[in-house]
């Protein structure tokens, strides 16, 4: 036994570079030939086939499984129970822009007005296809963001990103239905009216 | 060593941060090189000059406790001795205290005296509630009393007649709801008048003159701005902006008094500390009353002859209503701009203010101030 632990294996007596040329055609035909004279030597090379050969399926399989699992799923719409039937007014649309940054203040509450161009209108009536939206604490995924406050808000979407799409249930004017700070970056380009974001779905595009 | 430490110190002399600091390090060095007989009279002439200082800062508070103890009485919340707020009275200058509630089953927040000081209007909650320092006039129950805290009459449910306040003649409250602000008759409880309240959202108070709403809302595209509204038209200007609150009315209803936390104070990691400050009703003149590095001052009220100023300090951000709130401090207002404490950020900003005496009355929160004369049996 060497330092590297060769057993003295008919293989790992070849040369570096006469081991390495086996995986070629014209080498593997010298190996086999070698190997008939050897059976150890012969199953060894099976081995090595299939280790080439069965990573290369499976990642086959894995691509075909997901690209069926793709095909399986439909896409999501955003519909619930609770988008379909709460507020006025339902739309899907797509977050535009989100303009200046969050306030980076636990404690401190407050509606964030976002700019939303309209895909869907699925009930109510709107004029227009941009819309303005204020959301109640938009760092809180929906889920977690009805509070003492505000109980009476939620969804499914966990983050806000631009150019995500959105599924809304809504109400108008904002005043009616929420009672606390709201920043409106968009207060000196638009005075028209601004809805109140009572329930939001994430939609797949 | 000498010629380096001599310039360190022409260094630090001609930097403000380090120039005080190296002054007194300087002076001990000196004491200590004088002569034993010298080093003593010196200390005594320190402690001889201090005692004066001390003898004259307590001569003013005792001059002005003096000049405030009948003018009237204040009523505030106050954690009382079972734990839950109760609401107190007190001479303006903290003696006289009295419990007026006094109700272990409940937590009572924000008397106000109605304009001629005969009663009070205040909210009570439910024992163990914690009071909001931004939702309380959302919080518990409208109860209207004697201003001695007796013949309570509780009006409507849990958080009916929200942000309740008198109007001028005491006939009346105005209420601040979701759909409007409402002016209701307090014989009858009839909604008389409904104005859209345009982005108002918390503390609503009616100016002494009857034309005007202060309050705190959004309005420019700016949340916590505190804001005027004709109550005539329903139009709003702004006061002033940028996490700005809790208004009141001086006596004359040409300025509010107001908790404003401005941009750009290094305390608190950048957060800064709330100030108290004086804006007329146009917002265009703006005065720095009354701040401290290291505290919140909120619960501005005016005295009703407009020469005196209530407010709290405390290092919670919101006047510590969630706890046992601040402490209930007294000024005069021809003493502002005053700041209390060292306050080296706060100077720098306001280098001539005038370090005017500071009564401290009690611990407390939300007080409010009546000339009215009140008997209250212990």
């Amino acid at each position: 036994m060497d330092l590297q632990g060769n057993r003295g294996h008919p293989m790992k007596e070849q040369p570096l570079s006469r081991r390495h040329s086996r995986l070629d055609g014209e080498s593997r035909g010298t190996a086999c030939q070698t190997s008939a004279l050897d059976p150890r030597f012969h199953g060894e090379d099976e081995r090595d086939f299939r280790r080439l050969k069965v990573p290369g399926l499976g990642f086959v399989i894995i691509l075909v499984g997901l690209f069926g699992l793709s095909c399986s799923q439909t896409p999501n719409t955003g519909e619930d129970a609770e988008v379909t039937t709460r507020g006025s007014v339902e739309v899907t649309a797509e977050l535009v822009e989100i303009r200046g940054e969050f306030v980076d203040r636990a404690d401190y509450d407050y509606a964030f007005v976002m700019q939303y161009k309209i895909t869907v209108v699925h009930r109510g009536d709107i004029e227009g296809d941009l819309l303005y939206i204020a959301h109640y604490n938009p760092q809180k995924p929906r889920d977690r963001v009805a509070d003492a406050r505000v109980t009476d808000v939620g969804g499914e979407l966990k983050k806000f990103s631009a150019g995500d799409v959105h599924r809304m249930a809504l109400e108008v004017p904002i005043d009616d239905y929420y009672m606390g700070g709201i920043i409106n970056r968009y207060f000196e380009d638009y005075s028209g009216p601004i809805y109140w974001a009572v329930w939001t779905n994430p939609v797949s595009k | 060593m000498q010629p380096e430490r001599r310039g360190m110190a022409d260094y630090a002399f001609a930097h403000p941060p380090y120039n005080l600091l190296l002054l007194r390090i300087e002076l001990v060095r000196k004491f200590w090189r004088c002569e034993m007989p010298i080093r003593l009279f010196l200390t005594l002439l320190f402690l001889f000059l201090a005692s004066i200082a001390q003898a004259a800062s307590e001569d003013d508070l005792q001059k002005l406790r003096e000049e405030v103890r009948s003018k009237g009485w204040i009523a505030y919340s106050s954690r009382s001795d079972n734990g839950t707020w109760d609401l107190f009275l007190s001479r303006p200058d903290g003696s006289d205290r009295h419990n007026l509630t006094n109700t272990p089953d409940f937590e009572e927040a924000a008397p106000r005296f109605s304009p001629d000081g005969k009663k009070i209007l205040y909210r009570r909650l439910e024992k163990g509630s914690t009071i909001d320092h931004d939702q309380w006039g959302f919080q518990g129950q409208l109860v209207i009393s004697k201003a001695d805290g007796t013949k309570r009459e509780n009006l409507g449910e849990e958080g009916d007649y929200p942000w309740a306040e008198w109007s001028p003649d005491g006939t009346q409250i105005a209420s601040l709801t979701k759909k409007s602000i409402q002016i209701i008759d307090l014989d009858t409880l009839e909604v008389i008048r409904e104005i859209p309240r345009k982005g108002i959202y918390q503390q609503l108070f009616w100016s002494p003159d009857g034309k005007w709403f202060s309050a705190t809302g959004n309005h420019g595209g700016e949340s916590w701005t505190v804001v005027r509204m004709d109550i005539e038209t329903g139009e709003v200007n702004a006061l002033r902006s940028h996490k700005t609150c809790t208004p009141d009315w001086y006596p004359d209803s040409k300025s509010v008094i107001l908790s404003s936390r401005p941009a750009g104070q290094p305390g608190d990691d950048g957060y800064g500390y709330t100030q108290l400050w004086r804006v007329d009703g146009e917002g265009k003149d703006q005065e720095f009353l009354y701040g401290q590095d290291g505290l919140h001052i909120y619960s501005g009220a005016v005295s009703p002859d407009g020469d005196y100023l209530l407010f709290t300090k405390c290092p919670d951000d919101g006047g510590g209503a969630e706890r046992s709130g601040g402490t209930i401090c007294l000024m005069r207002a021809s003493d502002a701009p005053t700041i209390g404490g060292p306050s080296p950020d706060l100077r720098k900003v306001h280098p001539d203010v005038n370090d005017g005496p500071v009564l401290d009355i009690d611990k407390g929160w939300e007080p409010h101030w009546t000339f009215k004369e009140i008997v209250v049996i212990p």
